[in-house]
């Protein structure tokens, strides 16, 4: 099972966690001594209570390997405090952290943090895009909730599959009625291409695809991608 | 007399009181000449102050040059005219006689007691003769005298024409008014004022009309401490003796203090006042547009939003609403649409002219319980207007939507999302992160047929999407809650009024778009 540690009580880490276990992840939930947050009303599998300033404390915590490590404390200074810490505690950890602006983000980068979401940065595009295109805004969030049945998939093309090898502009996934939105080509590097940029990737095994349709079609074609490797 | 006129005087009072046409008519005029908020005042104001400055022009012109007749008849007579019809409708519509005649008839009739005409009509006399008696009527009437030219003298109360200028100028009416609230401070500086020159006006009488040639009278002495309290010190007369210089002294030391005391005074009843101006302006500006938007609470998410329409010069008009002065003050440095008011505030969606206008309401105060307030007050107020809020929890989005608000911003639950995908699908997150932030490449977009659109009867296999580097995702039919058609057939046919979702650069749609009005073969 993966595991997740949740460093710090911000007021939405109850919905952080959730989304957390919704995912199957494991997670250790760790806030301030003097904090009152309890383990029922943030659901956390573990609920540690240390002194999140000492290194010996965060220390004996004794992150395990492939741990992700995500630092919500929903103040800035106590933010880079602890992802400074941690990342000379715990170099090879993957740590993401919570910023509410741009400024705040590129601070908690330098402090050692893989990933930084700007907890605003979406809020304000949701705002403008609900008021220009509501239509598209509402159709997005059916894709992104829970029970919708068109969701968006990540798909890694195997070994033998029969896109390997194929251009993007080739790909035809009429038959599985999938949308092909793009994919990570590992070749370049962890950025996304998407099709509508007009380059034409050449997809090798190792890529990872993003896909968007049915729950039925997108089983169907992982599914695909399974058997040819095996085949 | 009265007495034999009375029933015909109340039968047309009655008539006027409930004659649709007078009662507008008059309506009519009262807005005209009394309410800003009337758009034809404008008008008005900008012709009377035009009149004004030609009379007076035409006094100044006159001193050296020669007038031409037909003017100088216009002035005393055509604009004479307008003011004074300007002077009897003001007097008509301030007061309603057959309003009185009428109220004071049906008392008449409930008591059984004789109705007294002269009642209503002394009482409408007072009314008027009071209104009369104010500032801006006798400049009124002042403004009409010069028209007896003969009167040389009478000519000078053309100036008075200047004055009427009052009336129709609102920076100096909110000038008259700020200064009025120091009344007693300003009431009080002139009484000292007016005591000092009189004591040293005689003092300086008494030293030096003997002594000094330039002091012949006490008007002379007066006249020299008002010009040296003043500072301003024409030199036309200087004190000669030893106990006039130590009057000067003493008067000069005076006068700064006053000026100090005087400006200092004004300055605060402005500074008071200052917020309120300012209100004043912003809601005269955006009570006059047809869209407003509405933010409440000046927080991250308010700050970043302004800044990504200024980006996207997207901006329509909005007004900051927000109850805390600090936050205010900040606000206050990024834009100046800000008011200091309650979010419960009532009076302000009044002033705002809510009623009459599309409005958009952004609820994004820190507290959840307060947006949630702000969704139902708005919605009380006007059930058309779209509300959007800020929620940090499920429960509250819940709360929301009972309210009846339009879309919930739930930022936890984005961040929720963008960490998982962060975490396990990093593809995905990219793609979300992308699709969510507008990054160009992932924008979605809406594509309206409208009833002249030549999409319309076209099949979906007919549109090469690729070839303008657009994902097409399907067809939302029926409006919001209408149905999505994802990734529809080759042969499903575009209807009016349906909404295609693609996504892709926005150069790709507007190139679409342009082909499309083209006629092009897409």
């Amino acid at each position: 099972m993966r595991r997740v540690a949740v460093i710090g009580d911000g007021s939405y880490v109850e919905v952080i966690i959730k989304g957390l276990k919704e995912e199957g992840f494991f997670v250790r939930l760790i806030v301030n001594k003097g904090s009152d947050r309890e383990m029922e009303t943030a659901m956390a599998d573990e609920l540690f209570r240390i002194d999140l300033r000492s290194d010996k404390a965060l220390k004996n915590l004794a992150f395990l390997e492939g741990e992700l490590l995500i630092v919500i404390t929903q103040n800035i200074k106590e933010d880079l405090f602890l992802t400074l810490t941690l990342r000379s505690l715990y170099p090879n950890h993957k740590i993401y952290s919570v910023s509410t602006n741009g400024d705040e983000a590129r601070k908690l980068k330098m402090a050692g943090a893989n990933e930084v979401i700007d907890m605003y940065h979406v809020s304000t595009h949701r705002i403008e895009n609900l008021l220009h295109k509501p239509i598209a805004t509402k159709l997005l969030d059916t894709f992104l909730s829970q029970n919708s049945p068109i969701e968006f998939r990540e798909i890694e093309v195997e070994q033998g599959s029969k896109l390997d090898g194929v251009k993007l502009s080739e790909v035809d996934l009429s038959s599985f009625d999938l949308l092909f939105l793009g994919l990570i080509d590992r070749e370049l590097g962890k950025h996304f291409a998407f099709i509508t940029t007009g380059y034409d990737h050449r997809i090798d095994s190792g890529d990872l695809l993003v896909c968007l349709g049915k729950k039925e079609a997108l089983d169907q074609f992982s599914k695909s991608q399974a058997q040819r490797s095996t085949g | 007399m009265l007495h034999l006129l009375s029933k015909p005087i109340i039968a047309f009072s009655l008539k006027l009181a409930s004659s649709a046409r007078y009662r507008a008519t008059k309506r009519f005029f009262y807005n005209l000449l009394n309410n800003d908020d009337y758009p034809p005042k404008k008008f008005l104001d900008i012709f009377m102050i035009s009149l004004v400055a030609l009379s007076v022009g035409i006094l100044v012109y006159e001193v050296r040059h020669k007038v031409p007749p037909w003017l100088l008849k216009f002035d005393i007579y055509g604009i004479t005219l307008i003011f004074l019809l300007e002077y009897l409708l003001r007097l008509w519509v301030h007061d309603d006689l057959h309003r009185r005649i009428v109220e004071e008839h049906e008392k008449a009739r409930f008591l059984e007691a004789p109705f007294r005409l002269r009642k209503p009509i002394l009482a409408s006399v007072a009314t008027r003769l009071r209104y009369m008696a104010t500032p801006a009527m006798i400049i009124d009437l002042l403004a009409i005298v010069p028209a007896y030219r003969p009167l040389r003298l009478l000519r000078v109360f053309v100036l008075f024409r200047l004055f009427k200028l009052l009336r129709y100028t609102k920076s100096i009416n909110r000038f008259i008014e700020v200064v009025k609230t120091k009344r007693f401070e300003l009431y009080t500086l002139l009484f000292m004022l007016t005591f000092i020159v009189f004591v040293a006006g005689i003092a300086i009488y008494l030293f030096e009309v003997n002594a000094n040639e330039d002091i012949d009278s006490l008007f002379d002495a007066l006249y020299w401490a008002l010009v040296t309290i003043s500072t301003v010190g024409y030199g036309d007369i200087s004190p000669v003796t030893t106990p006039g210089r130590a009057v000067t002294i003493i008067i000069i030391i005076s006068g700064i203090a006053m000026i100090s005391f005087v400006t200092s005074v004004i300055v605060s009843a402005f500074s008071e006042r200052l917020d309120e101006l300012k209100e004043e302006r912003i809601v005269e500006k955006v009570s006059k547009s047809n869209d407003l938007m509405l933010i409440y609470g000046f927080g991250e998410l308010t700050q970043n939003f302004l800044m990504l329409m200024k980006r996207r010069g997207d901006l329509q008009d909005y007004v900051i609403i927000e109850k805390d002065p600090t936050k205010l003050e900040s606000a206050r440095k990024i834009t100046p649409y800000v008011i200091l008011a309650d979010p419960t505030s009532e009076e302000i969606l009044v002033r705002l002219g809510i009623a009459k206008i599309e409005l958009t309401v952004l609820a994004l105060m820190d507290d959840e319980i307060e947006n949630l307030y702000i969704t139902l007050h708005i919605k009380s107020h006007k059930p058309t207007a779209k509300v959007i809020a800020l929620a940090f929890n499920d429960e509250m989005v819940g709360k929301l939507k009972l309210a009846k608000c339009d879309d919930v911003v739930h930022p936890s639950l984005a961040t929720s999302q963008m960490l998982q995908a962060a975490i396990a699908k990093p593809a995905l997150f990219q793609v979300l992160h992308a699709m969510l932030t507008g990054h160009n490449v992932a924008k979605m977009h809406e594509i309206y047929v409208d009833n002249s659109s030549a999409l319309i009867g076209k099949e979906v296999g007919q549109i090469d999407f690729k070839r303008y580097k657009l994902l097409f995702l399907g067809i939302q039919r029926g409006g919001i809650g209408g149905e999505f058609y994802f990734k529809p057939a080759a042969d499903f046919v575009i209807e009016k009024e349906d909404v295609l979702i693609v996504m892709g650069l926005s150069m790709s749609v507007e190139f679409f778009m342009e082909q499309l009005a083209k006629g092009t073969e897409l």
